[in-house]
């Protein structure tokens, strides 16, 4: 909506909120791209910073949520506005989600979790995975950033490709632990880390359907993908 | 700089206010010396001095019809008694008319109502004329030449020595009050024009009041808005302003010469009247009906009502102390208007007192304009008790209006 | 539009066309008002919607200038129908307007009015129950039950709107008609006739015009947005403040029109 409110400082309040959001998104992006890294070179200190990072995201998470108590409080925002200011807070949530599972990931990586498994080729489809997610992400956002929910389809499926991954890495892992049963304990770590980045990629996911409420207000259903999916078929 | 500009804005409402103040005090000051010199001018008219007379009625035959005795002829001796020196039959016409002419009939109808005193010997209270009434209240300057007084010294002469014989004394006029016009002022009283007046007045309120009020209700509330209705309401505007003198010409030319009624009778003159009042009662009609809230008029119209249940159900007993107000300020014009009056004959000189609205009758207003216009000192006091009524009541009728506003007002 | 079809429309108007002189005032109208419900017309000022409103129980006939095209039917029976008495149609059809405007009457005469008026209720007593019930309906009996003779015009501001209504529902109208009926209160006082709009929908169809967003949110089951004579949109009210389907209304209820 290019137009501007009647009262301008209802437009700066929504403009600040979109803008946190967007902000928000970023340390989000941040924190998993460390994820990517500190995964990738097996990183501690980059996996502690990360950790460390969660907090300034706890923080910001806060202070969103303050901004839209009070927009609702106080200009009783009513359709587009209605849904944006609505969806802002299931998207903070979803940002701070994320936030938290990185900080996941990256305990199990600073605890040095990844060497005791002697398992590089899981390492390297847990990197894949992340990269897949990463991606999600960015598509999520931008299209966020640019009030638009072009990508949403995409995103759900790129999340199916996603949830396969994380099956056949869940399969690898198996395979590893019935081959080796002794290092069940060194393994089960890698089982917690794509369990994570999976989750990661549902919030993006969430996201993405959020985004697409925002715009269009409708609910993306599951059976709405599919009858986008078909159509997109042909 | 600011502060200079209020202290200026202050400085401005304070003068405006004292000039206001001022206004307001030459307007009390103007009207209490109008009243004052007019309650001051007014004081002997309601008091005149009679004179205590021994009427002997012994030497009448009891066989006389009482209606014909020489009661004048009885007063004139009665009265020729207390002066037994004077003989000359000039002096003694002089002698006469210190006394009212009207001695005599009243003294024919204190008889006529009391039939035993008819052969007795009696005291009875005999007016004395203007001059000497004048002269008892101190008007007349004795030290003026003889020739440029009404009285010369001869009648001063008896006059005083009347007085110092303790038979004269002053009393409340009752004609003043309870008589008809008269060419003679201790006789001539304002009751006939009163009585004309009310009449005149009552006519002009049974017909301009419902023709009034049903014309404003009609233009205002059922009247489709075009060129005639509009041209008949910039005539309605511009009667308010015509002359009232022209409806007295309108009166004479339509109703006495046209229609052939009498003159000088209260049914025309409350007719002509009527014609004054109209478009006052008119206008502000219609401007009381308009300023109920129009949400009064939505209000029943949406529960059902007809227009004509609005109008008779809400607006109009909305509207009654407006239209009250407008009637009785229209009346009260009326009834102190002379010259339309005078133009259809209630100006003639009329004794008798109206009893119908098909009796000549003159008015109160035009019964002040015919006594200043007269030569007679005495008339001037009778002027001024006149205006007096007349102002008492305009005040009660407004009093009356004011009464109905009070007790009619809706409040919102 | 998600139309769910609980309730039968009770009124049906198509093609209204209304005209002040050679001025359009609404253009072309269609739209169905249905039963026991609470429908809201939102607009800008000067948008058309009290004017439709009052097409609804003909008080446009007041106005001389104003001339309605179309029908509307309540009841199946076309309105404007010239064989359709005006007084009889408002006699089914309450109205409550903008400013409380009570009779300067007693509170009683009042509610009274209407039923005496159309000669509905002769007995006495009968018009005493109708009066408290109508009160009591009013959510107001508790509050004049002691001062029915006292002068309407003395009650507070909410009060007195809501004697309105309860004058209004004396008559048993079928519909009420609301044209910005809080907008002269309190928000206490509103929140008391919202709360009564609520109530009386299971017995009345209401159509209310408000300003107040809000209000057409909490109160009505369906709204409709004019805009410059025109109907822009109809539909659910939830769908409306929450993802209305056109654009000017988007503007309007977000307030970016401008």
């Amino acid at each position: 909506m290019t137009e501007e409110h009647i009262v301008t400082s209802f437009d700066d309040e929504l403009r600040e909120l979109t803008d946190g959001l967007i902000h928000l998104g970023g340390l989000a992006q941040i924190a998993l791209a460390n994820v990517e890294k500190s995964l990738k070179m097996n990183d501690h200190d980059l996996a502690k910073k990360t950790i460390e990072a969660d907090k300034q995201i706890n923080a910001l998470q806060f202070e969103l949520e303050e901004m839209t108590f009070n927009i609702l409080a106080k200009r009783q925002p009513m359709a587009n506005d209605l849904r944006s200011v609505f969806s802002s807070v299931k998207i903070i949530l979803f940002l701070e989600r994320i936030g938290d599972m990185c900080k996941g990931v990256c305990k199990r990586i600073a605890k040095g979790d990844l060497l005791n498994a002697k398992s590089p080729k899981t390492i390297d489809a847990l990197v894949g995975l992340t990269k897949d997610v990463q991606n999600n992400l960015d598509l999520v956002l931008d299209d966020y950033a640019q009030g638009k929910a072009d990508n949403a389809l995409n995103v759900w499926r790129s999340d199916i490709k996603i949830d396969s991954s994380y099956a056949s890495i869940l399969t690898a892992i198996l395979e590893d632990i019935r081959n080796k049963p002794e290092a069940i304990e060194a393994l089960v770590p890698l089982f917690f880390i794509a369990r994570y980045l999976e989750r990661i990629g549902d919030q993006a996911t969430n996201i993405a359907e959020v985004n697409h409420f925002i715009v269009t207000g409708e609910v993306l259903t599951d059976d709405r993908k599919l009858e986008a999916e078909e159509k997109t078929v042909f | 700089m600011s502060s200079n500009n209020f202290k200026k804005r202050h400085r401005a409402e304070k003068r405006f206010k004292a000039y206001g103040l001022i206004s307001l005090v030459t307007a009390a000051i103007m009207l209490i010396v109008i009243i004052g010199s007019m309650i001051y001018k007014s004081i002997p008219a309601f008091t005149n001095y009679t004179l205590d007379l021994e009427v002997n009625m012994v030497s009448q035959s009891l066989d006389t019809d009482i209606e014909e005795i020489n009661y004048r002829g009885i007063v004139r001796d009665s009265f020729f008694s207390l002066f037994p020196e004077v003989q000359d039959r000039s002096e003694k016409r002089k002698l006469s008319k210190l006394i009212s002419s009207s001695a005599g009939y009243s003294l024919r109808d204190f008889i006529i109502e009391n039939p035993t005193y008819g052969n007795k010997k009696f005291y009875f209270s005999v007016l004395f004329t203007d001059d000497s009434d004048l002269f008892y209240k101190g008007y007349v300057d004795v030290y003026l030449p003889e020739d440029e007084r009404r009285l010369d010294n001869q009648e001063i002469f008896w006059l005083t020595k009347l007085q110092s014989r303790g038979r004269v004394e002053s009393k409340i006029s009752r004609n003043l009050f309870l008589n008809g016009d008269s060419r003679e002022p201790e006789v001539a009283g304002f009751y006939g024009a009163t009585i004309g007046s009310l009449i005149t007045i009552f006519v002009t309120l049974v017909l301009s009041f419902p023709i009034g009020v049903i014309t404003a209700i009609y233009l205002e509330n059922f009247a489709i808005k075009n060129r005639i209705t509009d041209f008949i309401e910039v005539n309605i505007n511009n009667l308010a302003a015509v002359p009232s003198i022209i409806f007295g010409l309108l009166g004479l030319a339509v109703f006495i010469n046209f229609f052939g009624m009498p003159r000088s009778v209260p049914l025309v003159g409350g007719l002509v009247l009527s014609l004054m009042t109209l478009p006052t009662i008119i206008i502000t009609t219609r401007s009381s009906l308009q300023s109920v809230p129009p949400s009064i008029r939505e209000a029943a119209l949406a529960m059902g009502a007809s227009e004509m249940q609005v109008v008779f159900q809400h607006l109009l007993p909305a509207a009654l102390p407006g239209i009250f107000t407008g009637a009785i300020i229209g009346l009260a014009r009326a009834f102190g208007e002379s010259a339309p009056l005078l133009l259809i004959g209630m100006v003639a000189f009329i004794v008798d007192i109206p009893a119908s609205i098909n009796d000549p009758a003159t008015a109160l207003p035009v019964q002040i304009y015919l006594w200043a216009d007269s030569p007679e000192r005495a008339f001037v006091a009778k002027t001024s008790a006149a205006t007096l009524i007349l102002i008492g009541l305009l005040i009660v009728i407004n009093l009356v209006a004011v009464i109905l506003r009070k007790r009619y007002e809706v409040k919102w | 539009m998600n139309d769910q079809l609980n309730n039968k429309s009770l009124i049906q108007c198509s093609n209204v066309n209304v005209f002040y002189a050679d001025q359009q005032a609404l253009f072309d109208i269609n739209l169905d008002i249905r039963e026991n419900e609470v429908t809201s017309l939102i607009g800008p000022s000067g948008c058309g919607k009290s004017t439709f409103l009052r097409c609804i129980n003909r008080m446009n006939d007041v106005i001389d200038i104003c001339k309605v095209e179309g029908s509307i039917s309540i009841d199946n029976q076309n309105i404007y129908d010239p064989e359709v008495d005006v007084v009889e149609l408002r006699s089914r059809i309450g109205m409550v307007f903008q400013k409380p405007n009570p009779f300067p009457k007693s509170v009683y005469d009042n509610v009274a009015y209407g039923p005496k008026l159309h000669g509905r209720i002769l007995h006495q007593e009968d018009l005493d129950r109708k009066v408290q019930e109508s009160l009591e309906r009013a959510g107001l009996w508790s509050e004049v039950k002691d001062r029915l003779h006292e002068p309407g015009t003395s009650l507070s501001g909410g009060q007195q709107q809501r004697l309105c209504i309860a004058r209004a529902i004396a008559i048993d109208p079928s519909v009420i008609l609301m044209d910005e009926p809080c907008s002269a209160l309190d928000p206490i006082a509103t929140a008391k006739i919202e709360e009564l709009i609520d109530e009386l929908k299971s017995k009345y169809t209401i159509t209310i015009v408000t300003h107040s967003m809000q209000q057409a949110a909490r109160v009505s089951q369906r709204t409709a947005f004019f805009h410059l004579g025109k109907l822009i949109e109809v539909g659910d009210t939830e769908k409306i403040f929450r993802s209305p389907e056109h654009e000017q209304t988007e503007a309007y209820v977000t307030g970016r029109y401008g």
